[in-house]
């Protein structure tokens, strides 16, 4: 019982992160309609941000969670509307164009910081790195713990966000209908720049929680670039609440299956959870007509 | 000319190779309520998609108070004071009233008089004011169609086009959306340029009107002109 219940808890950690990079993947979608192959990739940079940050001035991985987000942002909104918009434009009939874009500058980024960090794994280490909590015979290390925590809070701060501030308002009108948000007025573009540096900022904070317990190298977006997806079809493409929730049944759906049928079957079980569902999802859908 | 208020000049319009619109010319005097009027397909609706920015002409020229406005940004023609009523409402279906109507104001003006011309349109549509918490998507067509021309008056137009705004509606919801406009057109000298299918409701209430045909204007007149035009009668009034 208390391996279970060890591997729930671990699995809520884990899921998390998987959230929050979710969360970061389907605000992109929801606005502007397009499937940011580079999520990972933007995670991996946040690591790296993050980890700079820690070895040059010392700073706590999770004390460097607010410069993270705004690095990442400003990063997010640059590449938007200098890059990705030009190839959004022609893309009306056509969205192999943005598509075949991001897919280029996660190889890009990865390449980038390959060239200036080679291909060692680097930490930072965070005052409560070592620290764990005991909850009865449940162990959790503080940094997952402070890092669920991060994604509780973020959750929040998106939905109050979203919910009562202008720009807020603007991104979930855009996203509903984008010739009825130009009707009304809204500067478009610079919503897509604002909900792409915003999805920036968010993979970058997963990825300074993630500083805090675990190591970047160049590759490591890719591991997360593809849970991010799982996660986002699992929610409903678009849907935040479904992203958070998604992060969460994937997480524990890793622990619980490393428990049940082994460590080293613990992706098959993932992959055939969610390869059922998708196919349960399009039953329902086909029957509803 | 002085009392062109709104004057479109030499208008082509190209959807990639494709050129639908042909030399367009028209204009509204300040107050004057326009129909312009076709068949589907004629090219009505990019006529006012390009005289609103939503899509971008070719050449030619767009003059609202003499002043050229044709290269702007949606955004830049409704701080002109030109506003669209898009086709099919473009509502924010998953906003509630109140927040579709607040998106509405986006002008710094619009913005700081936004409380006034909410209440305004709460009288003209006391509906809206019942419902204002409820979702967008889910209100009746006719009620959809009332937040739309509403959020359209919140960016405090001083053109506004409605492109199309009784398609699927019933008969007497369109005629209270038209009347309503028509005595916002006398009191305020709201200039309004109508583009419909329903030729006959639209000359009804139009001062003038423009018939289009494969992306050209083929003819123009006051209403009654029009109305008694053999070959509109023909074609679109089914007499």
């Amino acid at each position: 019982m208390d391996t279970f219940l060890q591997a729930i808890t671990n699995g809520l950690m884990v899921g998390g992160i998987y959230a929050l990079i979710g969360m970061s993947l389907t605000i992109i979608f929801g606005v502007m309609k397009i499937i940011n192959f580079c999520q990972g990739e933007l995670l991996m940079v946040g690591m790296y941000v993050s980890f700079v940050l820690y070895d040059q001035f010392g700073l706590d991985p999770f004390l460097a969670i607010p410069l993270v987000a705004i690095i990442m942002f400003a990063i997010g909104a640059l590449l938007q509307s200098t890059i990705i918009n030009r190839a959004m434009k022609n893309t009306e009939s056509d969205d192999t164009n943005v598509l075949f874009l991001t897919v280029g500058l996660g190889i890009l980024f990865t390449n980038l910081c390959l060239m200036f960090f080679k291909s060692d794994y680097r930490t930072a280490v965070s005052a409560v790195s070592q620290k764990n909590v005991e909850l009865g015979n449940i162990t959790v290390s503080m940094p997952k713990l402070i890092s669920f925590l991060i994604l509780i809070i973020m959750s929040v701060l998106l939905f109050l966000f979203l919910k009562h501030t202008t720009l807020g308002k603007q991104i979930r009108a855009t996203s509903q209908n984008k010739t009825g948000a130009q009707v009304s007025g809204i500067k478009t573009k610079m919503v897509y720049a604002s909900t792409y540096g915003l999805g920036a900022a968010l993979a970058g904070i997963t990825g300074a929680c993630l500083m805090s317990y675990y190591y970047v190298f160049p590759t490591v977006g890719a591991v997360y670039g593809t849970r991010s997806f799982i996660v986002v079809t699992l929610g409903g493409l678009g849907s935040i609440p479904g992203a958070f929730i998604g992060g969460l049944v994937l997480g524990l759906l890793e622990t619980i299956g490393s428990v049940v049928v082994g460590a080293s079957f613990k992706d098959t079980v993932v992959f055939l959870v969610f390869i059922l569902i998708l196919v349960t999802k399009q039953l329902v859908k086909s029957k509803r007509g | 000319m002085a009392d062109k208020y709104f004057e479109v000049n030499n208008l082509n319009v190209k959807y990639g190779d494709i050129q639908v619109l042909w030399d367009i010319n028209f204009y509204a005097k300040k107050g004057e309520i326009i129909a312009i009027v076709g068949s589907n397909g004629a090219g009505k609706s990019t006529t006012v998609k390009t005289c609103a920015g939503l899509v971008r002409a070719e050449s030619g020229s767009i003059k609202m108070e003499g002043r050229e406005i044709a290269k702007g940004t949606c955004r830049q023609f409704i701080d002109q004071g030109v506003i669209l009523i898009p086709e099919g409402r473009q509502l924010f279906a998953g906003m509630t009233v109140y927040e579709n109507l607040e998106m509405g104001a986006s002008s710094p003006e619009a913005k700081k008089k936004k409380k006034d011309t909410m209440e305004q349109i709460f009288t003209w549509f006391p509906k809206l004011k019942e419902r204002k918490n409820q979702l967008a998507g889910t209100l009746s067509g006719g009620e959809q169609q009332m937040v739309a021309f509403s959020r359209g008056m919140m960016g405090l137009p001083r053109l506004l086009m409605m492109d199309e705004p009784s398609l699927g509606l019933a008969p007497n919801i369109v005629d209270n959306i038209f009347s309503i406009a028509k005595g916002i057109a006398k009191e305020s000298g709201l200039t309004i340029i109508l583009v419909e299918q329903d030729v006959r409701k639209a000359l009804k209430i139009a001062n003038r009107g423009y018939v289009v045909e494969n992306g050209q204007i083929t003819l123009e007149g006051t209403a009654e002109q029009l109305m008694n035009d053999p070959e509109v009668k023909k074609a679109y009034l089914g007499v």
